[in-house]
């Protein structure tokens, strides 16, 4: 028997098989317009470079998984902490790749990055008067406490770096309100600081103490400062500040009975606050003078990472489930009862809408 | 020819008793029994897999998980090019091998790893891999197997020099020195690994920084015979380590530094009579880990004692272990927890002729702090047809076996758990082996299932060890091993394929979405190939792993899937005389495809590199009797 063709075909399969192995594939271009419906930033498992950003068209009930690694063909990095947009632009702050990547949010393409030296583990970018800002953590000592942190000014037309801005260790969530910048000093609940920022110089004008743990800020329909301060490790109560953005004054000091989780949303006409003790979902008037009952309680044992509220008032609940599973979006109706979930990437971190 | 065939039948079916009738003529042998086996020779019915030692003499600078890669179905969670490396063998955990050099566990009883990237292949002489569980022997971590590793064990005189040359700065020395003396034998060995590893990331324009790292060591062996059938060996083995993290591709910026120290020494006295064979062991394991600054140890204390006699026509052997632990790691506070550990273990092996051999082990750990389970294995291998040169074999166990926690499970500041049960698991597994003349074929089927199996979870903020879930185990093996030689060439080739189902089957309420995945970097496909030829001095040598589609998350998200992959290495290598020594040198390419690929998610490989290794032998090395 004459094998040889046999032989040949084997051994052009193998080559086959090599070659088509060998081939990593092309970005794909989406049928999707990103700047609508709503998007999910995923951080990914820690220290697998997997972050993710999902996108989501309640209307059409479309969705895209990750619509970086679609466009640009790999992850964005290593546990993506926040994203902003500012003049058709989005910035992806990725925590544990030391970098922040500036992205076309029509095509998700990304167009530029910036790594330095001092983006030592980045968190939160703010923008305003032209310049952004980044909250850096800094290094660890020897016993994983910060010791440097600081937030950088860069020049948002090159994206260079400008300016240092020193603060107390763990400076953590940015917000900008009119021509200030205001940067939430958690450090792991052991902070209490907000430092606020002449967003035009990067000079410090003050630095507010308010309560332990600041971890989360939101500007109301007023441009009124919230912070949510969800004390520190072991506490069993948190407050909730409201601030006067020019006079710096706080106006109203909500006492929370129960440790509230370190998430906060608004609603997009800015009159309700959305926050959460545990799995307990409350929905706060602006214009409440207590945190009153919660309006529903999530399902199951969820472990909750963002939270967010739609212009038509549904409320977005976003589940880690294990930090290692891809987790979930759960909507629930002005009610609270479950209307929806959506499938997100792991450990959903930031919900924004379009 | 249907009656012909009926004769024939029935001629084979006569033939026992045929043979049966003669044997009133033959002479009857008393079975001999011999002392001093090796701890597999007790696993009968088992998957054993050694280490070819020319294998391991070639090295050419790898550690031990890059080796067995390429030898056997197995697969490893590796961070990085040199960095972190741990084994999963049978669709298991790293924490579920255990390895023992010498016959002491190197689990790192903090975190219940062990990096293999920290055991360079030429500190090793004898390398054996027991698949399935081996707990009855090796105690407590031997779920999905056992690495069994010797000093090396050449006897002199003997000098060895290798000097291998890489990519990417890596440089890898090694001397072994063997002497005799007075009636004692000594063994040397220094070695001495370095590499920048700044590696062109495939399919981007950076290299890979943050990634050097340096490590040297050295082995000493002694072993001397007095009057009285007493022997003393004596082994120790220091290594340090010193690497930058390799960090998740593309990330910039500062990184991580680790340290790694580990003394370990154990001083082993025998006696051995015409009846019995008596050992006393006694050793030290300390553990240094410094992750960006601090620095945590692990000292372990063992005695080991054991008795080994013939007994009802079979060896038994009855063994008692005791080991004291103390956990100096910061995290833990003062003063430094310490755990009690102590096993009573009984084998015994009987065969009936060549045919039929049977071994039972009997185990019982006693651990501070918790109840542990009782350990039996039992194992057969049956011979029912043999002719010269050919023979089919049956062969099967079935086995209990456990890994205690850790101590991170145990006292970590806050979330540790004393009151954690063990993980414990039951698995069988049987196989057909048919061998003719230099050429092996084995097909086997394996199952275990794991109950208790500890998982870090987050609750509320904190993430907390747990007794969460069932896993269940299976999946089948095939391998074929040939030797064959044809006008002066010798070739050895090997093919392994095995199929890997590890599935969660029962999970806490709030996880049940995971029922029926798929384990974390569990490829259901994995296979190896490696073809040696040797001619007139000259040897062609290459190697393939291969690893199908690996999951990253739990919930098996195709989206976040490392695609599988099929590395290989190819090397050619010359070996002349130069007066009374040996000289060879070998030039390999690796990763000769050129291929993409990741063992762990977000952590860059190299891609077609280069490696140059020249030895210097001085006097050809005999092995040790």
């Amino acid at each position: 028997m004459n094998y040889l063709p046999l032989f040949k075909k084997c051994l052009w399969a193998a080559l086959a098989l090599i070659v088509i192995t060998a081939c990593d594939p092309d970005p794909i271009q989406s049928p999707y317009d990103y700047t609508e419906g709503l998007w999910v930033a995923n951080q990914g498992a820690f220290g697998s470079g997997n972050a993710t950003v999902t996108w989501y068209h309640p209307a059409i009930n479309a969705s895209v998984e990750d619509m970086f690694s679609l466009a640009n063909g790999a992850f964005a990095g290593d546990v993506l902490q926040s994203v902003t947009r500012y003049q058709g632009k989005a910035y992806l702050v990725l925590n544990g790749s030391n970098k922040l990547v500036e992205v076309d949010p029509t095509t998700f393409r990304e167009s530029r990055v910036l790594t330095h030296v001092q983006l030592d583990k980045p968190n939160h970018l703010a923008v305003a008067e032209g310049f952004g800002y980044l909250s850096v953590w800094g290094p660890y000592d020897e016993y994983y406490s910060l010791t440097d942190s600081y937030v950088l000014q860069l020049d948002m037309a090159t994206l260079e770096i400008v300016k240092k801005i020193e603060t107390a260790p763990g400076v953590d969530k940015m917000l900008a309100i009119g021509s200030r910048v205001f940067a939430a000093v958690n450090n792991f609940g052991s902070g209490n600081q907000v430092v606020v920022i002449n967003a035009a110089d990067g000079e410090i004008e003050d630095t507010l103490e308010l309560s332990d743990g600041p971890a989360a800020m939101v500007a109301d329909a007023q441009n009124k400062l919230w912070v949510l301060c969800n004390g520190a490790w072991g506490a069993t109560s948190g407050k909730l500040f409201r601030i006067h953005p020019v006079s710096l004054e706080i106006e109203q000091e909500i006492e929370i009975s129960g440790k509230p989780g370190g998430q906060m949303a608004i609603s997009p006409s800015g009159d309700v606050l959305v926050i959460r003790i545990g799995a307990r979902v409350f929905v706060v008037p602006t214009d409440a003078q207590t945190l009153g009952d919660e309006l529903f309680t999530v399902p199951g044992s969820p472990t909750i990472t963002a939270l967010g509220m739609d212009a038509q008032g549904k409320i977005y609940v976003a589940d880690a489930k294990d930090y290692s599973s891809v987790g979930e979006v759960l909507i629930f109706n002005q009610e609270g009862t479950p209307v929806g979930s959506l499938s997100t990437g792991i450990v959903p971190t930031q919900i924004l809408f379009w | 020819m249907k009656l012909l065939r009926l004769v024939y039948l029935g001629g084979l079916l006569a033939c026992p008793f045929a043979l049966r009738a003669q044997s009133t003529d033959t002479l009857q042998l008393k079975e001999v029994t011999v002392l001093g086996m090796s701890p597999t020779q007790y696993l009968e019915g088992a998957t054993l897999r050694k280490l070819d030692s020319t294998r391991l003499e070639n090295a050419w600078g790898r550690h031990l998980g890059e080796v067995l890669a390429t030898q056997m179905p197995v697969y490893f969670r590796t961070y990085g090019n040199g960095m972190l490396a741990g084994i999963s063998l049978r669709g298991t955990s790293p924490q579920q091998t255990a390895v023992l050099w010498n016959g002491v566990s190197l689990q790192n009883l903090s975190h219940g790893q062990v990096d293999f990237s920290l055991m360079p292949a030429m500190a090793f002489g004898e390398v054996e891999v027991v698949a399935g569980g081996g707990s009855s022997l090796f105690g407590s971590g031997a779920i999905g197997g056992a690495v069994l590793l010797g000093s090396p064990n050449y006897s002199g005189p003997m000098l060895r020099l290798t000097q291998s040359v890489e990519s990417f700065g890596r440089y890898q020395s090694s001397l072994h020195v063997a002497t005799e003396h007075a009636g004692v034998q000594w063994l040397s060995t220094l070695y001495h690994h370095q590499a920048e590893n700044n590696f062109p990331i495939p399919g981007s324009q950076l290299r890979q920084p943050h990634a050097a790292f340096r490590q040297y060591g050295m082995v000493q062996h002694m072993h001397t015979k007095g009057p009285g059938g007493y022997a003393l060996e004596v082994d120790y083995w220091y290594h340090w380590a010193d690497r930058e993290i390799q960090p998740v591709e593309g990330s910039t910026g500062p990184g991580d530094t680790q340290r790694d120290a580990s003394h370990r020494l154990i001083a082993s006295l025998q006696k051995k009579e015409n009846t019995h064979a008596t050992t006393f062991r006694l050793g030290y394991v300390h553990d240094l880990l410094a992750f960006n600054g601090p620095r945590g140890v692990v000292g372990r204390w063992l005695a080991q004692t054991s008795l080994e006699r013939p007994w009802w026509g079979g060896n038994l052997h009855l063994q008692g272990e005791w080991n004291h632990l103390t956990g100096r790691i910061p995290e833990y506070g003062t003063p430094p927890p310490t755990e009690q550990r102590a096993d009573l273990a009984l084998a015994y092996r009987r065969g009936w002729g060549q045919s039929f051999d049977v071994s039972f082990n009997l185990r019982q750990p006693f651990v501070s702090g918790f109840s542990s389970p009782m350990l039996p294995y039992l194992g057969a291998r049956w011979t029912p047809w043999q002719r010269v040169g050919r023979s089919l074999s049956v062969r099967g166990n079935v086995a209990r076996n456990f890994r205690a926690p850790t101590l991170n499970d145990r006292y970590w500041p806050e979330v540790g758990r004393l009151d954690l049960r063990p993980e414990v698991s039951l698995g069988a597994e049987g196989g057909l082996v048919l061998a003719i003349k230099n050429h092996t074929l084995e097909a086997l089927r394996f199952w275990q299932r794991v109950d208790d199996w500890i998982q870090w979870t987050p609750i509320g903020n904190r993430w907390t060890p747990e007794n969460l879930r069932q896993v269940v185990a299976e999946g089948w093996e095939i391998r074929g091993v040939s030797n064959f030689q044809w006008a002066g060439m010798r070739m050895h080739t090997v093919l392994g394929y095995q199929f890997t189902q590890s599935l969660i089957t029962r999970a806490a309420p709030y996880e049940q979405q995971l029922i029926g995945k798929q384990l974390m970097y569990t490829p259901l496909h994995s296979g190896n190939a490696s073809w040696q030829a040797s001619w007139k001095g000259w040897g062609v040598d290459t190697h393939w792993q291969y690893a199908g589609k690996r999951y990253t998350n739990t919930d098996n998200s195709e989206l976040f899937a490392l695609p599988g992959f099929m590395v290989g290495d190819v090397s050619v290598s010359r070996r002349w005389p130069l007066c009374k020594a040996r000289t060879q040198a070998s030039f390999q390419i690796r990763n000769v495809l050129n291929h993409r690929y990741q063992l762990y998610a977000g952590r860059a490989l190299p891609g077609r590199h280069y490696a140059l290794q020249i030895q210097f032998l001085l006097n050809t090395p005999s092995k040790k009797p």
